[in-house]
């Protein structure tokens, strides 16, 4: 307000202090007077004229907490000469405090200087009291609005002005004085509200109020929802519109405002997925329910607690129970024998999520009891669109009859590959076949033959249960169905026709049981029946009786056809089979004959012969052969067999008279086949001894047939052929031709058999007589020969050896084999060996010798061939010569036990090729050798390389003993086993002393005497030659020694050697010297050779250029004299 | 003596008794032999060799032996043998020694052939 001027006219300066409730003062500072007009001290509350008129008086009426600051603002505006201007309360004389603005101007002079103050002074009261309460009001705001983060704003539209409040500043987070004008303000606002807050600021809104929400984006960052609330002040007409208002922050309602929407849109989404699966579930069980209800599938829908939730009617029906009945029930109320297999299967669904397709199931169902029903069935899990597992389904199909068709397609099947498999007794191949239909088509199965008598046997039972298959097989045994019983398999085997009882009765059971066929475990384990013909060639010939009752099973209508088929398979394999054995057995029967006929041709003793005939019946035509051979008015038993092998009877039971009462001796009496066909116990055991009959009851004895043996003036012997509990089988009269025929082709070979017995004794004895009954040995050298004849064949006479020593202390082995065999060759190798002796005489070469028999041979006789093997050895240097025609390379098993063989040229045998001579070889034999000569025989085996041959007998010499007969009989042992060789065999072998012998070289001194006797003691002791032989020996090889020591050249250091060696039980000693003993030795000389004589068996005295040897001979108490 | 045999020889009486141990071949029976011989003194009866203890005897023994008794008989003495061990008196058996000189089977038998005490009252 600028102050009144003195240009206002007075009345213009009246209205105006009326209007203004004010007063003028006039202030002269120099004379302090002061001047009030009346309007003045009206407000002052004074009486006119009233006021004092001072300075001091006006400072009075000034409330005293003012006075001060009012004086100070005077005396400070006269001081500068500024107006003074300020407001003050004062006090009235009623004690009231008004408020008053004071203002006052200098008035100056010409010269400018102050000459009086003048002023007025205006109540302002009113305008203080609003004031004042406008600035309680604002404080309170304030504080409001700092806690309730506002900020005020005051707006003039028409003005486009705006202002704010501090407040808005902090709370916007904005530097004070930033928010300046309304573009400082719409810089903040979020770019996508602000054209909208832009728009609204523009102009004034047309309703009275304003309540919008927009974003700003505050200096650091961060976004704030503001909410601007803001009301026109009410103007009057014509007043420029002016809005207050205030914005608040409602950044935390908008958030919390905005989660909660989210919260609302997810719950609502949630919602209404959750509705859209109901609403798609249950149209699609509608529509499984409507698409199935008239299908002929079973459909189930069980929770994932496996209870029923739905029921189609087809599954209802299945299941026996109306289909509402079947809700929150589990499968164990619903289907009990079904549960336990389906339950898991189910889980299975749940666990993995995969569904179970096409799931075979069978049992029964209340809807059928008894009846056991198949069905495919699949599981599969049934989801919501969220994927979450909601329960399972189940589709079931009944396949029932399907399932029955299979498995009488299968039983055929496999009934039909019992024949083609591999071949089985015909009891076994009728046990397979019981076991077919079980347990799968039924529990139990008994294969009934009528063979024609009062009762039905059983030929196979089978049952799941081996205990009650086990009782069946007893009963049925014990108390057989009778063929004129009511048992169903007899009314079969009666009628021809098929008899089904679905469910045994009392009755039924004591019906059968009345005519003795009771069959207990039967009646106790079976429930239904079915038993079903056995038909061949339009006859019945048995039943196929099938039994259920495990679980309640029990067998329907529509199995009957099922067990038909199955029995005429069965009929069918038993043709089949019959026709096969049939077919096998005349088969059988051919080459029978044709091995029979062999058998007159192989060279066997007769013996074996007729064992082997004897085994050759075994089994087909009988069970139990025994051959039978008339010698000197009695029946013998030569070959007995069954199917066990080769037995001996008791000798009461191997040699009858003729005249006894059996069947072999009834049929040489009486010249023709003796038949017990039917019952044995008491047609044939009858005739027999009670002794015998007994024993042959033992054997379980069926059937017997004697057929003779025809020989060229009457019958020879007898074959006896029987049928025991084995086969349980029975001869007929058709059997009777082959027996007889048989007989016709086993006679000869017991006559061929007795001829070559004859010449192989004969050749036998020729041959032994020709091999030396004694072998010569050179000193460390001991020989052993052995012969085996082929006892198996006609194989004697062929093989030969010989030893000689020679004159100049050599030894020449010879062994050969002449080919061909009998008595021919037995006589042409003695004649070899005869002429080996005659050439040895003059010629020990072995090549020469042989080339020299080879002459004689061809001379001889051209047709004669032979292999034979010369070899000399000289055993002190144990060199070996050696030649060979044709014949097997002799073996060297050296001191350390490798083996090896002589080489030898291929030379052909004697006899064969007129040619100069055979080449001949040379080699060394080392102390302690082992040379072995033998025959083909000992290597060759038939269908078997010579090679297999030689490295057995190899094996054999590394391993055999060292004496060379114990090594012989090792060597034959295993070469040959226990078996007789088919081929002769011979075998020579020559061992060089080795250490195991006492070798001595001594000096020829009497102090070397005593540590001789010493070892000489030892080496008896530890040979295991008695105390007293010992001192024998010791003492005549101490004279023999004693001699050499005397008799030892002039003072050279000489030597004698002592050899000492066991040859069987004898003790062999030899000593040697270098020097020659007198022709005449002194007496005492003498006395101790005499001596020595007296003490040993035999004592020779070589005396030769190079010196003297000694051998000795003493045998032990072992040896024979 | 030697290794191989020992001769232990004590007085009886006028009789001479040698105990003959171990073995005697040609290596040591000329020493055995001479050891004897200067045993037997000229005032004695005689000499007893008793052989029991001898576990080896041969040819050069029994040589001595015969000399033995020879030279003894030349002096009007007497040998005697004492032998029961199987290997030497078979030995002696087989030469026939008892044809030259008398065997007893134990000493006092010797002894008293030459009418000397037993060895157990000596």
């Amino acid at each position: 307000m600028s102050p009144a001027s003195g240009e206002f006219g007075p009345l213009t300066l009246r209205l105006a202090l009326e209007a203004g409730r004010m007063g003028v003062w006039r202030w002269d500072p120099a004379s302090g007077e002061v001047r009030w007009g009346p309007e003045l001290e009206h407000l002052f509350g004074l009486p006119e004229r009233s006021f004092g008129g001072t300075f001091d008086d006006f400072l009075a009426r000034v409330h005293p907490d003012d006075r001060e600051a009012m004086a100070a603002a005077i005396h400070r505006a006269v001081a500068t000469g500024e107006p003074i201007a300020g407001e003050h309360r004062i006090v009235r004389p009623d004690g009231t405090v008004r408020w008053v603005e004071a203002r006052g101007e200098p008035v100056r002079g010409a010269d400018g200087a102050v000459t009086a103050w003048v002023g007025v002074g205006i109540d302002v009261t009113e305008r203080k009291q609003a004031e004042n309460a406008l600035a309680a009001r604002e404080a309170v705001l304030s504080l409001a609005v700092d806690v309730a983060r506002m900020g005020v704003w005051t707006w003039w539209p028409d003005q486009h002005r705006v202002e704010w409040t501090s407040s808005m500043e902090r709370l916007l987070g904005l530097a004070p004085g930033s928010l300046r004008d309304r573009r400082s303000f719409l810089d903040l606002v979020h770019p996508d509200d602000r054209a909208a807050v832009e728009a609204l600021g523009r102009r004034a809104p047309d309703a009275d109020e304003v309540d919008t929400e927009y974003r700003v984006v505050a200096p650091d960052g961060r976004i704030r929802w503001l909410e601007r609330r803001g009301r026109a002040l009410p103007t009057r007409s014509g007043e420029a519109p002016v809005w207050v208002g205030v914005s608040i922050d409602v950044t935390e309602r908008k958030e919390w405002e905005a989660t909660l929407d989210w919260l609302l849109q997810v719950e609502r989404q949630a919602h209404a997925e959750a509705q859209a699966a109901r609403d798609e579930l249950t149209s699609t069980v509608a529509l499984l329910d409507t698409m199935l209800a008239a299908a002929p599938l079973g459909f189930g829908f069980f929770d994932l607690d496996l209870r029923f939730l739905r029921v189609n009617d087809v599954l209802a029906e299945i299941n026996g129970i109306p289909a509402a009945d079947h809700v929150g029930r589990r499968l164990a109320e619903v289907v009990p024998d079904l549960a336990a297999r389906v339950e898991p299967e189910l889980r299975r669904v749940i666990e993995t999520g995969d569904a179970l397709v096409d799931v075979e199931e069978h049992g029964q169902t209340r809807a059928m009891p008894g009846v056991e029903r198949h069905w495919l069935a699949s599981y599969y899990p049934v989801r919501g669109a969220d994927g979450q597992l909601h329960g399972i389904g189940a589709l079931v199909v009944e396949i029932t009859e399907r399932t029955r068709r299979e498995q009488a397609l299968r039983m055929q099947r496999e009934i039909g590959e019992l024949l083609a498999g591999p071949s089985l007794e015909v009891e076994d191949l009728l046990d397979r076949v019981a076991r077919v239909p079980v347990p799968a088509f039924a529990d139990g199965c008994v294969l009934f033959l009528a063979p024609g008598g009062p009762v039905l046997r059983a030929a196979a039972v089978a049952h799941v249960d081996p205990a009650v298959e086990a009782r069946l097989r007893r009963e049925v045994a014990v108390s057989p169905v009778r063929v004129d019983g009511r048992a169903p398999s007899a009314r079969v085997v009666r009628t021809g026709r098929p008899v089904l009882v679905e469910r045994i009765t009392e009755e039924d059971r004591t019906a059968v049981a009345a005519d003795g066929s009771y069959v207990r475990a039967a009646a106790e384990a079976v429930e239904s029946v079915v038993a079903t013909p056995v038909r061949l060639g339009g006859r019945t010939m048995g039943a196929l009786t099938l039994l259920r009752g495990v679980g309640g099973r029990r067998f329907v209508v529509a199995d009957l056809e099922v067990a038909e088929e199955v029995a005429s398979r069965v009929a069918q394999l038993i043709e089949a089979r019959r026709l096969q054995d049939e077919a096998d057995r005349a088969r059988a029967r051919l080459d029978l004959l044709a091995r029979l006929g062999e058998l007159a041709t192989v060279e066997l003793d007769s013996t074996a012969r007729l064992q082997r005939a004897a085994e050759l019946l075994l089994p087909d035509l009988a069970d139990a052969c025994g051959v039978y051979l008339v010698e000197d008015g009695t029946l013998r038993l030569v070959a007995a067999t069954n199917r066990d092998g080769p037995v001996t009877p008791p000798a009461e039971d191997r040699a009858f008279p003729l005249d006894a009462p059996f069947p072999a001796t009834q049929a040489v009496r009486r010249g023709r086949p003796v038949l017990y066909a039917g019952d044995v116990d008491q047609s044939f055991l009858e005739v027999v001894p009670a002794a015998r009959a007994a024993r042959l009851r033992d054997m379980g004895l069926r059937s017997v047939l004697a057929v003779p043996l025809p020989g060229p003036d009457g019958p020879i012997g007898a074959i006896g052929l029987a049928y025991t509990a084995r086969s349980d089988r029975l001869y007929a009269p058709t059997d009777v031709p082959l027996a007889t025929e048989l007989a016709r082709r086993i006679a000869p070979i017991v006559e061929h058999a007795r001829r070559f017995e004859h010449e192989r004794d004969t050749a036998e004895a020729l041959q032994r007589s020709f091999l030396p009954r004694a072998l010569p040995e050179a000193p460390g050298t001991r020989v052993a020969a052995r012969y085996l004849a082929g006892t198996a064949g006609l194989k004697v006479g062929g093989d030969w050896y010989d030893v000689l020593r020679l004159r100049d202390g050599r030894l020449l082995l010879v062994i050969g084999d002449v080919v061909g065999h009998g008595v021919r060759a037995a006589a042409l190798m003695g004649q070899l060996r005869t002429a080996v002796r005659l050439l040895a005489l003059d010629e020990s070469a072995p090549g020469v010798l042989l080339a020299r028999l080879n002459r004689f041979l061809l001379e001889h006789d051209e047709t004669e061939m032979a292999t034979c093997c010369a070899v000399t050895l000289d055993p002190p240097t144990g060199e070996l010569r050696w030649a060979s025609a044709g014949h097997p390379p002799p073996a060297v098993r050296g001191p350390d036990g490798e083996v090896s063989f002589l080489r030898v040229a291929r030379g052909a045998p004697l006899g064969a090729l007129d040619r100069e001579g055979y080449p001949e070889e040379g080699s060394r034999l080392d102390a302690g050798s082992l040379l072995l000569l033998y025959t083909d025989g000992l290597v060759e085996r038939r269908a078997e390389s010579l090679d297999v041959g030689f490295d057995r007998l190899a094996a054999a010499l590394a391993s055999g003993p060292g004496p060379a007969g114990a090594l012989c009989d090792h060597v034959v042992d295993a070469l040959l086993g226990d078996q007789a060789p088919t081929d002769d065999v011979a075998l020579l072998a020559v061992a060089t002393a080795a250490d195991a012998d006492l070798v001595l070289s001594l000096a020829a001194r009497p102090g070397e005497l005593a540590p001789m006797r010493a070892a000489l003691r030892r080496w008896l002791r530890a040979a295991g030659v008695g105390e007293g032989r010992a001192a024998d020996v010791v003492l005549a090889v101490n004279e023999i020694a004693t001699n050499a020591v005397e008799h030892a050249y002039g003072l050279d250091p000489s030597t004698f050697e002592l050899a000492v060696r066991m040859d069987g039980a004898a003790v062999v000693a030899t000593v040697t010297d270098h020097g020659r003993w007198r022709q005449v030795p002194r007496m005492e000389g003498g006395r101790g050779l005499m001596l020595a004589r007296s003490l040993v068996d035999e004592l020779h005295v070589e005396t030769g250029d190079a010196g003297t040897t000694v051998t000795l001979r003493a045998r032990t108490a072992g040896e024979p004299a | 003596m030697t290794d191989l045999a020992r001769v232990e020889v004590t007085a009886h009486d006028r009789v001479v008794v040698a105990v003959i141990e171990g073995e005697v071949d040609l290596s040591n029976a000329e020493a055995v032999h001479r050891s004897l011989v200067q045993a037997v003194t000229s005032d004695v009866q005689g000499l007893v060799v008793d052989l029991r203890g001898l576990q080896y005897l041969d040819s050069a023994g029994i040589r001595l032996l015969f000399q033995l008794a020879g030279q003894l008989r030349e002096r009007r003495q007497q040998l005697r043998v004492v032998a029961d061990g199987t290997p030497v008196r078979r030995v002696l058996e087989l030469v026939s020694l008892e044809d030259t000189v008398p065997i007893d089977a134990a000493l006092d038998d010797a002894l008293a052939a030459f009418g000397a005490a037993p060895v157990d009252g000596a």
